[in-house]
């Protein structure tokens, strides 16, 4: 390993050690949501991954994974992850995600934007999610 | 196979009749001047809202010294709590400054403005991006 695969292998190791905060499985706090369900978070090549299931009848529908388009700390001098936004597509509707850690719970707003001409008003829901004991 | 209509329960309408054409959302929650309920605060101190036209504005104002900054006005989008409601009680709006961008993204709880926003330099500095939630309340007209 050259110096600069080294500096790269370090530099990964230390992006995952700050997000590992948000890494695992996060669970609603109200098991009779009608919105999400769960949200994994996992760290692939220094990115936050994000897949989301949301309530349904049957079983959950998982929204697929997206790239958390950004991560934000508490202050412009703290290198500690507090939030991340990701943004799904679904075609007929897309989804700003938007997400914090407060007291051991991750907190997320859905801001979404119904595309099809729907009857529908564009809504914002707020969720609590804790952490899946492993 | 039918297109995919919704990603959770709370997506859809209770009846489609409820609802039999689209309606603009009513803005008017938060219509008007929103201050910073820390009279210290060093991000947003205050924040307006209103309609030219069919367009719903936000205007910001950051803590600056020795006066304000005047983030200016920009389009913002209106939000219900539910996809069948037409009450317009959150909002997102963007700010691209040049060297950082901020996207603001609020709620109404309980009579209180919470706006979340999140600010990402663009700028190569070391600064790091970060998150900030503020909350305002609601200045009164006198009548």
């Amino acid at each position: 390993m050259d110096s600069a695969q080294e500096a790269g292998a370090k530099l990964d190791i230390k992006i995952s050690f700050l997000l590992s905060a948000f890494q695992g499985t996060w669970l609603n706090t109200d098991s009779e949501t009608r919105g999400v369900v769960k949200i994994l978070l996992s760290i692939r090549e220094g990115d936050l991954i994000v897949q989301t299931f949301g309530e349904s009848s049957i079983s959950p529908r998982d929204w697929g994974e997206v790239r958390a388009d950004a991560i934000y700390s508490g202050s412009i001098d703290s290198e500690e992850p507090q939030a991340f936004t990701a943004l799904y597509d679904f075609g007929f509707m897309e989804t700003h995600v938007q997400a914090n850690l407060n007291q051991g719970l991750l907190v997320v707003g859905f801001f979404n934007t119904f595309k099809d001409g729907s009857n529908r008003s564009d809504y914002f829901s707020r969720e609590f999610f804790h952490k899946a004991v492993n | 196979m039918r297109p995919m209509r919704n990603t959770r329960t709370d997506d859809l309408l209770e009846s489609d009749a409820a609802q039999e054409t689209r309606e603009r959302l009513d803005p008017s929650p938060l219509l008007g001047t929103w201050l910073n309920t820390d009279g210290r605060a060093r991000g947003i101190i205050k924040i307006a809202f209103r309609m030219t036209g069919d367009s719903f504005k936000a205007h910001a104002l950051g803590a600056c010294e020795p006066s304000p900054c005047d983030w200016g006005e920009v389009d913002a989008a209106l939000f219900a709590d539910t996809a069948a409601s037409l009450e317009g009680t959150n909002f997102s709006a963007f700010y691209d400054f040049g060297f950082m961008d901020a996207h603001l993204q609020g709620y109404i709880r309980q009579g209180v403005l919470v706006v979340a926003t999140f600010n990402r330099f663009k700028d190569g500095s070391r600064r790091s991006n970060y998150f900030t939630k503020e909350f305002f309340y609601r200045l009164e007209t006198a009548s």
